[in-house]
């Protein structure tokens, strides 16, 4: 009886819809901002109610200090340790963490009604958060400025091998010089550091920016580096499923190869599943490309990406490590370097199998972004792009392959530099794209310096430069080449340990370039 | 923009919105403002407070993007933030009254015919018109499914009273009904 009462009434209702009035998205969208808004805010307002307990502790005599124990016993998370409040007075100038403006110091009071600071400029002592909490109430971007205008900001992106670009995005000038603490107990002065973490967990990375030596401002964020950023890919047809096994909330892209050939679209995108599933059904036969994006916490982006073809006699195809890098057809790196550092685009280079072919940036979307014309060495170059932060695709129409690149944030998302390049995978070693004469680096790993010649046939100028990682010009040389056989040797035992790209231009050819270990 | 025909799966709109980006939030709410506001007038008094709820909840829906795990569907996602935000708009006003005597159940008596007959709008509107605390174990238990174990946690309200608070309600809506059949019959 009241079974069927029920069963009638959801029946009528379970699927009951209607229109809100127009205009209430708009409302969401204010309300949202607003909670936003207020959301950056917490950091300050909790680190302005530590400072105020920390003063009132101070500032309070040893009985009173009695009295107040029992308010920290009862909020652990603020509860004094003599390393914490053993440093400074509530004002002190120089400090890290500022708080300005009426709006915060007033919410500040409302918080914690101890306050007792007039002056609406108050001032915060990072000493005053117990570091361990301090971690914890930074949510991801929290840029306290003490000078006007200063303002961190940087971004960060992976490579396929796990490990992490930096890249600052700071307004900067000559006076202003970075640190980066990675939260892992390393730590880097480059501007646009890199980083391989160990161990799988959340790190706070922070930058720090310093106007003539004296700490500026800086932004922390966290970074949750999950293990096996690349996970076993198995892609099996059958007649009823085809199933994709990657990784717990991964971001899975499927692209389909066009009936005409010509690109890839994006057929599908979806996220795994909590055991790392995702199934595609009824997948039409055809050349497919996998894209997946491990960020299941929207930080860190490790990507795994294979090519799969599925037709009636390959009907169980199963992608692995080995399969990842084997079918990939090529890789492509593009990196930046700030935008203070322009460098020179023609003089890098980025290998394409086919002299002449266009070469199309596309992202996830199928957009064009950029078209560039190979050389005829098959060689990439070019000119100044802009391109926002993303994941693309690199199509050469002419072979049908593709790639997929990793486009990491700037200032104004503006691509300064093509620095490594293109490794054709499938490509016959025995026959070089390259010109003959390769550039041979002599000692390899070098310690101290390098040697190595370069071959003219008629006087020509002779550019050497040296890239490192990060895309940033470490060295750079012209001279007068002779006819013959021209020794060069370059002192190195500055550069820090990493690989580096020696790039050796001759004339107006393309230029030659090898790389360069730097051992310690 | 896009150079592509196809419409965005919700798992594409998901991605694009955790940038917050606004375009894709406006789709978002447009494939879904008529579930949540669905929801959320079977669970106010009026149509002012179910859009109170509609905003609320896709303010939540919004910001917790980054949350959805994808464990579940999307959908499902959505109507749970819809029915937990219902819950905190009337959860201050509501007054459960202690009385346990569920015999009132037994003595339901109703029209199935008048049920089937009854348009979703009319019954919504009877819906409204019920005790706060009758509306929201209702909806809670017939149309969510919840057990009253859950209910009683989620409402802060022990397992007796949930169970007594529905059967009263379904009391008082079979009575409205039975007057609309009279209303009819008139």
């Amino acid at each position: 009886m009241q079974n069927q009462f029920d069963e009638l009434l959801h029946q009528k209702l379970y699927d009951f819809c209607d229109d809100p009035d127009e205009g209430l998205i708009d409302k969401i969208h204010q309300k949202k901002d607003r909670v936003i808004r207020l959301y950056r805010l917490i950091p300050i307002i909790l680190s302005v109610v530590a400072i105020t307990l920390a003063g009132i502790w101070f500032s309070s005599s040893e009985n009173d200090r009695k009295n107040l124990m029992p308010a920290f016993e009862s909020k652990p998370a603020f509860a004094p340790q003599s390393s914490v409040y053993s440093a400074k007075p509530v004002s002190r100038s120089g400090a890290r963490f500022i708080a300005t403006g009426n709006a915060a110091a007033s919410v500040a009071s409302s918080q914690a009604a101890a306050v007792t600071n007039n002056n609406n400029r108050v001032v915060l002592m990072e000493d005053a958060i117990p570091a361990a909490t301090q971690k914890n109430l930074i949510p991801d971007r929290v840029s306290s400025s003490e000078i006007t205008g200063c303002e961190a900001s940087f971004d960060f992106y992976t490579s396929y091998t796990g490990e992490l670009f930096f890249i600052n995005s700071s307004s900067m000038n000559n006076n202003t010089s970075v640190h980066w603490d990675f939260g892992d107990g390393n730590g880097s002065d480059e501007l646009n550091p890199s980083h391989q973490y160990q161990k799988p967990a959340g790190y706070v990375v922070q930058l720090a920016l310093y106007v003539s030596g004296k700490p500026a401002c800086n932004l922390s964020k966290v970074i949750q580096y999950t293990s096996s950023p690349v996970g076993t890919g198995k892609i099996i047809k059958g007649t009823v499923f085809e199933e994709l096994f990657i990784s717990k909330d991964a971001i899975v892209s499927l692209y389909k190869q066009t009936t005409s050939g010509d690109k890839y679209e994006l057929y599908s995108l979806h996220k795994t599943d909590a055991s790392g599933n995702y199934m595609f059904t009824h997948l039409p036969d055809g050349k497919y490309v996998v894209l997946a994006e491990k960020n299941g916490t929207s930080r860190f982006v490790p990507t795994w990406y294979g090519n799969v073809t599925l037709n009636e006699d390959a009907d169980r195809i199963v992608l692995d490590d080995r399969d990842r890098h084997s079918n990939r057809l090529f890789d492509i790196h593009l990196q930046q370097v700030h935008l203070s550092d322009p460098l020179d685009m023609t003089a890098s280079s980025t290998r394409v199998d086919t002299g002449g072919a266009y070469v199309t940036l596309v992202d996830r979307y199928n957009n064009v972004v950029g078209t560039f014309k190979t050389d005829i060495y098959g060689n990439l170059i070019s000119g100044q792009t802009e391109i926002p932060p993303g994941y693309y695709k690199v199509i050469n129409p002419a072979t049908s392959k593709e790639s997929t690149i990793e486009i990491g944030s700037g200032n104004s998302g503006t691509i300064n530099h093509y620095s490594d390049l293109v490794t054709d995978k499938t490509r016959d070693e025995s026959k070089p794209l390259m010109p003959a004469d390769p550039l041979v680096i002599m000692p390899n790993p070098a310690v101290s310096d390098i040697r190595f010649e370069i071959k003219l046939d008629t006087y020509q100028q002779v550019v050497v430069r040296i890239i490192n990682a990060n895309g940033i010009e470490v060295y750079n040389e012209t001279t007068s080449g002779e006819p013959g056989a021209n020794k060069f040797n370059i002192v190195v035992s500055s550069f820090k340990p990493g690989v580096y790209y020696v790039m050796v231009k001759k004339g107006q050819g393309a230029p030659v370039i090898s790389q360069l270990i730097k051992a310690n | 923009m896009s150079t592509r025909g196809q419409t965005l799966s919700d798992e594409e709109l998901i991605v694009l919105c955790r940038n917050n980006q606004v375009s894709a939030q406006n789709e978002l709410y447009k494939r879904f403002a008529r579930r949540v506001m669905g929801i959320a007038m079977r669970y106010s008094r009026n149509r002012e407070d179910a859009q109170d709820i509609v905003q609320d909840s896709f303010v939540k829906i919004f910001l917790g993007l980054k949350n959805f795990k994808g464990d579940g569907s999307f959908e499902g996602w959505i109507k749970r933030i819809a029915v937990n935000t219902a819950i905190n708009h009337i959860q201050k006003q509501m007054k459960f009254s202690n009385e346990t005597d569920i015999d009132a159940a037994s003595e339901l008596i109703y029209d199935n015919q008048i049920i089937k007959n009854i348009s979703a709008n009319e019954l919504i509107g009877l819906v409204q018109a019920m005790p706060d605390g009758f509306r929201t174990v209702f909806n809670l238990f017939v149309i969510e499914g919840y057990p009253h174990q859950e209910i009683g946690e989620m409402l802060g309200i022990s397992e007796g009273t949930s169970k007594s608070q529905l059967a009263r309600a379904r009391q008082h809506l079979a009575n409205k009904i039975k007057s609309k059949k009279l209303d009819y019959n008139e």
